[in-house]
């Protein structure tokens, strides 16, 4: 019993060594096509049986392109030689749209194995420009064109190129093919089977040709401003003739990007949305939870740059984000995603609103950039009383603080008031008011001088009334002496009414002062009157004649002095 | 009676609805730069520049703006102005030379004005007025003292206080001159676009370049840019 048990555990384990699982491969090639564009649909399998797939759509045409055969591959891992059998078909989907193909079946007796499926992306189909061919090169026994979906893009959009080949003879095979070049071009992929050539018969200007399609690329060219794509040449022969040709060339326009791009430009020419995916929403103060952001769309996917997320304060970026890239090429440029993976560390506690992350891209059809945002999403932090948020992050909250904007603020017109009217009253009125008060000051003065001086000279004039009359009674008197002291007395005092008569003032200075003032004639007389005096006051008696003269040439001298 | 409701009708029907709008068209700019929406906030900014000429943050904030939207040219002209007003705002002086690094990596700017000029053109031409209508009060003063005392240490004093108060008339209205010159002078302007070409002789000019205004003929502008005259598109520069 236990020998025959022992038995079938090896039958067992040799069977389990010995058994190959039934592989069915369904792949196609390209899943990213035009409306018409040529796909090849291979089902390849392990198990040799039936191979038939089922769930075509509709809108396939088939192609007349079928091969089936046989290849036999090593396992390396267990040394066997596999043995797998292949169907492959050609074919084009005439309508736009998101094609899930498979799975493949392949029938063996009574079992049935499906394959996987594949999901098939059919676009618009491409307008293509064609290059303007010359009536010799329609003459020749083959000539080639560069085709291109775009005559005129903007910096970073894609543009498709291929070569169209027109033939008068059937060709069996091409040689010595040397492509079209784009100056400065670095970023070219290949689209479609290089390897597989469709020809074709259409009329072309009235003349019906061989033609195919070769050399199929989505490019990205740089730089701006126009290009010229270099002929290609090659050898096309049919069996053993054969005929050398070159293209002629293409010129295509590569317009700049408009001036002023959002800040949260990526870089990206397309059309394109954002997703974001929060792992977790329920964390405690200190944790690192990831934020994933898609860009999704196509254009120039591959060359785009990583969005920054907005992040409330207390929200810290760690590292770079891991980039997971999921496109392919077509003649759309670059279709599909890249995921960005942040991960942020919450510093805050509390029920925060993480803001919309926010890229722009520009839109070639409609020209202008346009801005998508993600959804707003809510996060629920615990607070952790252990927890300090050190010091270097805080710094990085700093550093990533926004630019704040400053609240309206009208300032004055600075020319209001300064040079105004106003303000030139306000500067000269103080100072012509100081001046103004000095010189009524200094008028003040002297009127006050003058008043002084008026009440002197009245004074003087009534001390010189009062001796006149004193002198006429003194006439006949016998004191000749008092008489005639008198009289010098009465004009001296006259005379300093016009003269004020100065302490240290001699005689001849108060006569040369006095001469500015009264007529010589009078200051003459003036000094007879004084020289008399003398005469009679230290000399002869005088009498009363003489007295009564005297009186008279003083009474003239005083006339003359008040004119 | 009639002129004041006149005024008073002027104020709430024709200021205060304007000055209701520029607020708000204020508030959306705001807005709209906090939805990165910079484009937006700039235009908003400009139409209040436009409105309100003295709006010294309307200014700043199209600055920060049109740095976002990475138009350095307009951005500078924006701080330029804010410099025009407030010759020592640091943050103005801050984002220019950020701009100017944004533009060319090599290249350090620095303020035409140095620091004594900024602090002293910080002070408003109205305010130089006003010490100089001061100055001049005092200067009366010190007259008036020294005429009508007789004791000597007091006009002593009084021939300093007028000695020192003429210096500082005299400064103040100079330095106020200069002053409403710097604030209301339209001598410099911005080249705001990238690589704009000369008219005459397609020489390049660098965005961001500060370039003397010469003479302003219709829809050109003749400016001079190390020592050489050059004639420009009006629409591609703007004057500080």
């Amino acid at each position: 019993m236990k020998k025959s048990l022992l038995i079938i555990q090896a039958l067992l384990c040799i069977g389990f060594l010995y058994a190959q699982d039934p592989e069915i491969i369904l792949s196609i090639d390209p899943v990213s096509a035009d409306i018409g564009e040529l796909i090849t649909i291979t089902v390849k399998s392990n198990v040799q049986g039936e191979l038939e797939i089922d769930n075509l759509p509709s809108s396939f045409v088939q192609g007349y392109d079928v091969m089936s055969g046989m290849e036999q591959e090593m396992d390396y891992n267990t040394g066997k030689v596999i043995t797998y059998y292949y169907i492959s078909q050609t074919g084009a989907i005439g309508k736009k749209g998101k094609y899930t193909i498979g799975p493949a079946f392949v029938k063996k007796g009574n079992k049935t194995y499906p394959s996987n499926t594949i999901v098939v992306n059919i676009g618009e189909k491409t307008e293509v420009s064609t290059a303007n061919v010359t009536a010799d090169q329609l003459k020749e026994p083959a000539f080639g064109t560069i085709q291109t979906n775009k005559t005129s893009i903007y910096e970073g959009e894609a543009i498709v190129v291929f070569a169209k080949i027109y033939s008068h003879f059937e060709p069996t095979h091409l040689e010595g093919y040397r492509s079209y070049e784009i100056p400065g071009t670095i970023d070219k992929k290949e689209l479609g089977n290089v390897n597989r050539i469709i020809v074709d018969r259409e009329y072309f200007k009235n003349m019906q040709f061989y033609t195919f399609d070769y050399d199929k690329n989505v490019i990205f060219p740089s730089g701006t401003g126009q290009f010229k794509i270099s002929p290609y040449s090659m050898k096309l022969n049919q069996n053993r003739k054969g005929y050398q040709f070159k293209s002629n060339y293409a010129i295509i326009t590569i317009k700049p990007l408009p001036n002023d791009p959002p800040s949260d430009f990526i870089g990206a020419v397309g059309n394109f949305t954002i997703e974001q995916e929060i792992e977790q929403i329920d964390l405690n103060q200190g944790d690192v939870f990831k934020i994933l952001i898609r860009i999704i769309g196509s254009g120039n996917l591959q060359n785009i740059t990583e969005p920054s997320p907005t992040l409330p304060k207390g929200f810290i970026i760690y590292g770079d984000p891991e980039v997971k890239e999921d496109y392919i090429y077509n003649s759309h440029g670059t279709e599909g995603q890249i995921s960005y993976k942040y991960n942020i560390q919450v510093n805050k506690s509390g029920v925060t609103k993480l803001p919309p992350t926010t890229v722009s891209f520009f839109d070639p059809k409609k020209e202008k950039y346009v801005t998508v945002a993600t959804a707003t999403s809510e996060i629920k932090v615990k607070e952790d009383k252990n927890y300090i948020a050190s010091i270097e992050d805080e710094e990085v909250q700093e550093l990533n603080a926004e630019d704040f904007m400053r609240k309206s603020e009208v300032v004055e017109d600075d020319s209001s008031f300064f040079g105004s009217v106003g303000f030139w009253t306000g500067v000269s009125t103080p100072i012509l008011a100081s001046f103004l008060f000095l010189f009524l000051a200094k008028k003040r003065e002297e009127s006050a001088d003058e008043i002084e001086q008026k009440g002197i000279v009245k004074k003087k004039s009534k001390q010189v009334a009062t001796s006149m009359v004193s002198l006429e009674s003194q006439i006949s008197g016998a004191n000749d002496n008092e008489f005639y002291s008198q009289v010098e007395k009465s004009l001296k005092t006259a005379l300093e009414v016009k003269i004020p008569a100065g302490e240290s003032m001699s005689k001849k200075e108060f006569f040369s002062k006095l001469s500015q003032k009264v007529k010589e004639e009078t200051i003459n007389k003036a000094k007879n009157i004084f020289e008399k005096c003398d005469q009679f006051r230290y000399g002869f008696p005088s009498d009363e004649g003489s007295k009564q003269a005297i009186l008279e040439e003083l009474k003239t001298v005083l006339e003359e002095l008040k004119e | 009676m009639n002129y004041w409701i006149k005024h008073i009708a002027l104020i709430f029907f024709g200021v205060l609805p304007f000055l209701s709008m520029s607020n708000s068209t204020f508030s959306e700019g705001i807005e709209a730069f906090n939805t990165k929406n910079y484009a937006l906030a700039a235009d908003k900014f400009d139409s209040i520049i436009s409105i309100s000429p003295n709006n010294i943050s309307a200014y700043f904030n199209y600055g920060l703006a049109k740095m976002k939207t990475r138009n350095y040219g307009e951005a500078i002209w924006g701080f330029e102005k804010v410099l025009k007003f407030r010759p020592a705002d640091a943050e103005a002086k801050e984002k220019l030379q950020e701009c100017y690094l944004e533009i060319n990596s090599n290249v350090f700017w620095e303020y035409r004005l140095n620091g004594f000029q900024s602090s002293l053109y910080s002070i408003s031409a109205n305010a130089w007025g006003f010490l100089a209508v001061l100055f001049a009060l005092l200067l009366a003063v010190a007259i008036v003292v020294f005429r009508t005392k007789q004791s000597h240490s007091t006009r002593r004093v009084m021939l300093l206080i007028g000695a020192v108060s003429s210096f500082l008339l005299i400064f103040s209205i100079l330095l106020g001159t200069l002053s409403k010159n710097h604030a209301t002078s339209d001598r410099f302007a911005i080249v705001t676009v990238k690589n704009v070409k000369s008219l005459q002789d397609k020489v390049v000019i660098d965005e961001g370049s500060l370039v003397e205004v010469v003479e302003v003929d219709g829809d050109k502008m003749k400016v001079e840019l190390d020592g050489e005259v050059l004639l420009v598109r009006l629409e591609d520069v703007r004057v500080v």
